[in-house]
């Protein structure tokens, strides 16, 4: 038996006509390999499932079954096999509706020869042939398609976002103008009434407004950042320097009622590569998150140690404010996300973005005892 | 010593106001306008040592106004003060960031702010 016999399964339970079928089947001509018999619909429908058969010779009338009912349970369950119905009376209606229901021929026992039996057979192969090649293109096409819609609504997608955020960075640049201005002119005029003034008794009253001013240009900021993040401009800085700054205005931030000590341990000739602006962003953020956390506490204090770590230099952030409850900690680098009643949420989530540009990277973790550690590592030298 | 003479133009006239008051303070002789016209005429009238102007004003730009005084007095300082986002960028663009003495954004810290005048 070759590889490409077929295997026919002829399902009758008349004997005599069932041998008659065999014999023609070995004189048709055709490539006929095994050729099994059931007398029963059952019988072959489990047939069918133990063993794959190219051809099914089906009579009409079986002892469970009548009519169509056997056409249409084998070719529902099993479409790519080939179905020829047999049957003992010529029945023009059946017939057509036979072959609309998916059946390959429709034989009048009587009437068959092997030649018109074989031919039958080949043609029958033919078009499930056929219908294999159709039915694989149509699935190559139908996964071609998903394919392209699923890469047509992640475009659209990306579109959308990036339309959102360009509206967004108009919105923001529009906004930090003209809320820049205002606060300019505030904090001139908080300015002179201080000096005309001069009393030492409304001195907490110009930090507070100094330390809202700061506040407000931080959200303009981080809208700014949020919405237009640029590639850095890298240059050599200074870290010691940036640091103290940095730390500086954090300190006169946090002058207010409760008292907070901020050191600062950095080793002298501390330098990264780094967008000046964007790292300022980074610290004040970072800080200004440090002061909010230990703004209840008494005996605040915040430290900042920058050290060399490898080829990159790692800073780290420790308060002993509350601390971050852990199951927090998945969504502190969300943006939108906060905890505080103020403060838009962009703070973290702009430092991310602009450490992944830098090629660096932000954790936040528990400081040692209570508080909040955030550490932020920096390449020493950027890679070209 | 003779005090030197400043000139804000900015269309914000309540900042302009205190800038000015802020400098008479600090000893100089400061002047304010709201808009370039305004401005312009009186630069035209003093001798100004140091101009502030805003970036972006209804009628012209910083751009234009510093162009303007530039070739009234040449040999006066330009700082340019402005909340417009990436002011320093765009003055790079537009090749006058040679002119200016000096880009402050606002909200500014005015002791810091003094120190940039007081450097000239």
């Amino acid at each position: 038996m070759r590889e490409d016999d077929l295997n026919i399964l002829l399902v009758d339970d008349n004997p005599a006509d069932s041998r008659l079928v065999c014999e023609m089947l070995k004189e048709c001509g055709g490539r006929v390999g095994k050729v099994e018999r059931a007398a029963r619909l059952d019988d072959a429908l489990k047939m069918l499932w133990d063993d794959s058969f190219d051809v099914v010779l089906l009579d009409v009338n079986l002892p469970d079954s009548g009519g169509l009912e056997g056409l249409e349970k084998i070719s529902g369950r099993y479409p790519e096999t080939a179905v020829i119905l047999l049957t003992g009376v010529d029945d023009e209606s059946l017939a057509v509706q036979a072959l609309r229901q998916n059946a390959c021929d429709y034989l009048v026992k009587g009437r068959i020869d092997p030649g018109l039996l074989g031919r039958s057979i080949r043609y029958a192969i033919g078009r499930k042939q056929a219908e294999d090649v159709l039915r694989r293109d149509k699935e190559t096409l139908e996964a071609l398609v998903t394919a392209r819609t699923r890469e047509l609504l992640s475009a659209q997608k990306e579109l959308e976002s990036a339309r959102r955020l360009s509206d967004i960075g108009t919105l923001a640049a529009t906004v930090a103008h003209e809320l820049r201005n205002p606060l300019a002119a505030i904090a001139m005029a908080a300015f002179n009434i201080k000096r005309k003034a001069a009393d030492p008794l409304l001195d907490r009253h110009f930090r507070n407004i100094d330390k809202k001013i700061g506040e407000s240009n931080q959200i303009i900021n981080n809208l700014l950042f949020y919405s237009r993040l640029k590639p850095p401009q890298y240059e050599l800085i200074d870290l010691k320097g940036l640091l103290e700054e940095c730390v500086n205005t954090a300190r006169t931030i946090s002058a207010g009622n409760n008292r907070v000590a901020l050191e600062l341990h950095v080793p002298k000739q501390l330098s990264v590569e780094a967008d000046p602006l964007q790292m300022r962003e980074v610290c004040s953020n970072i800080l200004g998150n440090a002061c909010d956390a230990v703004s209840a506490v008494r005996g605040g204090r915040i430290s900042v140690r920058a050290e060399q770590a490898g080829s990159s230099v790692a800073v780290r952030f420790e308060d002993n404010g509350p601390g971050i409850p852990a199951e927090l900690t998945p969504k502190i680098f969300e943006p939108f996300f906060t905890t505080k009643a103020k403060g838009t949420g962009l703070g973290l989530y702009v430092c991310k973005q602009i450490l992944d540009l830098h090629g660096g990277g932000i954790a936040v973790g528990a400081a040692k005892g209570r508080g909040t550690a955030v550490t932020v590592t920096l390449p020493g030298k950027r890679e070209r | 010593m003779i005090k030197k003479r400043i000139l804000v133009i900015d269309d914000d006239e309540e900042f302009g106001d205190e800038l000015a008051e802020f400098l008479r303070a600090e000893g100089y002789l400061a002047d304010s306008a709201a808009d370039s016209a305004a401005g312009l005429a009186l630069a035209g009238g003093k001798d100004y040592d140091i101009f502030l102007l805003d970036y972006k004003m209804a009628e012209l730009t910083g751009l234009d106004l510093l162009r303007g005084i530039k070739k009234k007095c040449p040999s006066s300082a330009v700082f340019i003060i402005s909340g417009r986002p990436g002011i320093a960028a765009l003055l790079e663009k537009e090749t006058v960031y040679g002119e200016v003495s000096g880009v402050i954004e606002k909200p500014f810290d005015p002791p810091e702010f003094l120190k940039m005048i007081r450097a000239l």
